[in-house]
């Protein structure tokens, strides 16, 4: 296998294993137990694998089984083919654009560069958002095939109104690919650095809003929801797919939505930058790093047995399976594993043992991933909590509201932004 | 005359943004408040929510549900077969094939008496019109499953062998009460009480 291979496939595999084992049910499990706690609800917790329910995880590979079973249906006169390709039109573009996303700072090693970031393109800000557009192709040959009036009328609004908020979100990221003099993506991770008030959420804070605005109408979540009743959970445009293609489209929109985390993050957020520590530290201290981490890691898990110790003395509801016997199973696994956890941690402390340099690239590459996974998930929580808690714009409103305001706005940030990262570097605090 | 002042108006100033973030504040409030009661409290939320499957669902006494058959003391149907529940059905989902029969203190009786419960609305019509008192709709049976639509139409097997619901039902208190006459049409009591005042 040659190098370049390795090159490749490395990054990939980190970047699928992101989105599809963390990303992807983290956040389905987040938006509805998220829903369920603002409304007052359990929310999902019936399904448990050996009596661990674990708030109900396992909802999102159930759901997945269950859409594998629906039954399939076709609009007649359809245009057939269009009409089985539209999802995945929807599904590749962010993808593709999800490839251009670093995500760990590259390493050298003897066989040459490994860069983390699957495909390493110039002015990759540009790609981005052109790779995204590949989802209006899926909207759009959805409203068509489907052989109806209503799903092509809602298809061509929300292509209209995608376009002019992919307009606000183009100019608040040209604000910062000026600021930062590139319009790559990892060189403006470089160019932010590890010192969070260098972000670009500090150098320009209205950008960031109008950027996650833009975005939340773009994807039509709840306050720019395109669906014409509160009952209704699905938009106009794909109203005529059931079953598999229907659930390809809702991860369209997931991916589209995590795409755009990635991008948040990586513009606004300082990406994989862990704040405060840059990567020369992360090395020279990644002892001392692990030794915190498992300390922090330990309190947790024994946080979590508590809990759980606390719900085996007073057990709540008698479901007569092996549901009963939960926290009596987590309260010693999660206590136990917390003390070890915590017990090396002091122990790692105390020794100041040296660590080889594999082991400390190895950490400060987990300490980076989990910077950028866990920033990502924070972008993910907010736009959930924005949708939760804001009602429902008109439509009509919104569109008005982008043809006025959104360009203006953005022009308007343009000149913000330079001006005062400008003044950051005439300062000297850039350096 | 009531005069009603706007927000706008009194603050002088469009302030539409204030109640975004405060509906914001509120509901990090309640998520974080609920999240914490999960880890700690959790007994209270589930105790707080009904536990369907696991807890039948109660039901009103003069709720209607599926119909039974009500059977004579020697387990025969009290059925005549006199066709009034099926000619009043508005939904036609009672079908019956009528029966000579050879017994001295019975004329007619039900050869087959088919429901289909989901044509039927459990309007009661038939309940209602039954003079022997013979279909009642006090089962428990509430959440009708099938996998094929021939499941839900329940024959004259049954509907006799149905349990009715426990607790006393409507009609019995009202014939414990003397309220009823157990040898009179449940459709004369209608019409005394509510048409002849």
């Amino acid at each position: 296998m040659g190098w370049s291979i390795v090159q490749f496939l490395v990054p990939f595999g980190v970047m699928s294993a992101i989105v599809l084992l963390v990303m992807a049910p983290l956040s389905a499990w987040m938006s509805h137990k998220l829903r369920a706690m603002a409304e007052e609800r359990i929310g999902p917790n019936r399904i448990h694998v050996w009596g661990f329910r674990l708030s109900g995880v396992w909802h999102s590979l159930a759901v997945m089984i269950r859409v594998l079973m629906r039954q399939e249906k076709e609009p007649a006169n359809s245009e057939r083919y269009l009409f089985r390709a539209a999802p995945y039109f929807s599904l590749i573009g962010s993808v593709l654009a999800l490839s251009l996303i670093p995500f760990a700072h590259g390493v050298e090693v003897s066989s040459g560069h490994l860069s983390f970031q699957v495909a390493n393109v110039h002015a990759s800000v540009l790609f981005f958002l052109m790779l995204n557009v590949w989802g209006l192709f899926g909207i759009i040959s959805a409203g068509w095939s489907s052989n109806k009036q209503a799903t092509l009328q809602s298809a061509i609004e929300r292509v209209t109104q995608v376009f002019v908020y992919r307009l606000g979100v183009a100019l608040s990221m040209l604000a910062l690919c000026l600021a930062y003099g590139t319009a790559d993506l990892s060189m403006s991770v470089h160019q932010q650095s590890h010192l969070p008030w260098l972000w670009g959420a500090a150098i320009s804070p209205f950008g960031l809003l109008l950027c996650g605005g833009c975005v939340l109408a773009e994807l039509r979540g709840n306050p720019f929801a395109d669906t014409d009743s509160p009952i209704r959970t699905v938009p106009q445009y794909r109203s005529e797919y059931v079953g598999w293609k229907s659930a390809v489209f809702g991860w369209g929109d997931t991916l589209h939505l995590f795409s755009f985390a990635a991008l948040i993050t990586t513009m606004f957020l300082g990406g994989w930058q862990v704040p405060g520590l840059s990567t020369q530290q992360l090395e020279r201290h990644s002892a001392t790093l692990l030794a915190v981490f498992l300390i922090f890691l330990g309190g947790l898990l024994c946080l979590l047995g508590a809990s759980a110790l606390h719900r085996m003395l007073r057990p709540a509801v008698v479901f007569g399976d092996a549901r009963d016997r939960e926290s009596r199973r987590l309260f010693p696994i999660a206590l136990g594993v917390g003390l070890v956890c915590l017990w090396c941690g002091i122990w790692l402390l105390g020794w100041g043992w040296s660590v080889r340099p594999w082991g400390q690239v190895t950490i400060r590459f987990a300490f980076q991933l989990m910077a950028f996974v866990g920033k990502m998930l924070f972008c993910v929580f907010m736009f959930l909590w924005i949708r939760l808690s804001w009602p429902v714009f008109r439509s009509a409103r919104s569109m008005r509201v982008a043809v006025l305001y959104v360009v203006p706005l953005g022009i308007f940030n343009l000149f913000l932004t330079l001006v005062f990262s400008w003044g950051v570097r005439s300062f000297g605090l850039w350096e | 005359m009531i005069s009603v002042e706007r927000e706008r108006e009194k603050n002088g100033k469009n302030r539409w943004f204030l109640p975004l973030l405060w509906s914001l504040w509120m509901i990090l409030k309640r998520l974080s408040s609920n999240i914490w009661a999960a880890l700690f409290h959790r007994m209270d939320m589930e105790q707080r929510t009904w536990q369907y499957p696991e807890e039948p669902r109660r039901y009103e006494e003069r709720t209607r549900l599926v119909h039974r058959l009500v059977k004579r003391p020697d387990g025969r149907p009290k059925c005549v077969a006199c066709e009034l529940c099926s000619t009043v059905c508005p939904t036609q989902a009672i079908e019956m094939v009528v029966g000579d029969s050879a017994e001295p203190d019975v004329g007619k009786f039900p050869q087959s008496f088919a429901i289909d419960e989901l044509r039927c609305m459990y309007c009661g019509f038939c309940v209602n019109v039954c003079p022997k008192d013979a279909l009642r709709m006090d089962t428990e049976l509430g959440d009708l499953v099938g996998t094929k639509r021939e499941d839900l139409v329940f024959d004259l097997e049954s509907l006799l062998s149905m349990p009715p619901r426990p607790g006393a039902s409507l009609i019995d208190k009202e014939l414990e009460a003397g309220r009823r006459d157990p040898e009179q049409s449940f459709l004369e009591v209608t019409q005394r009480e509510q048409l002849l005042p």
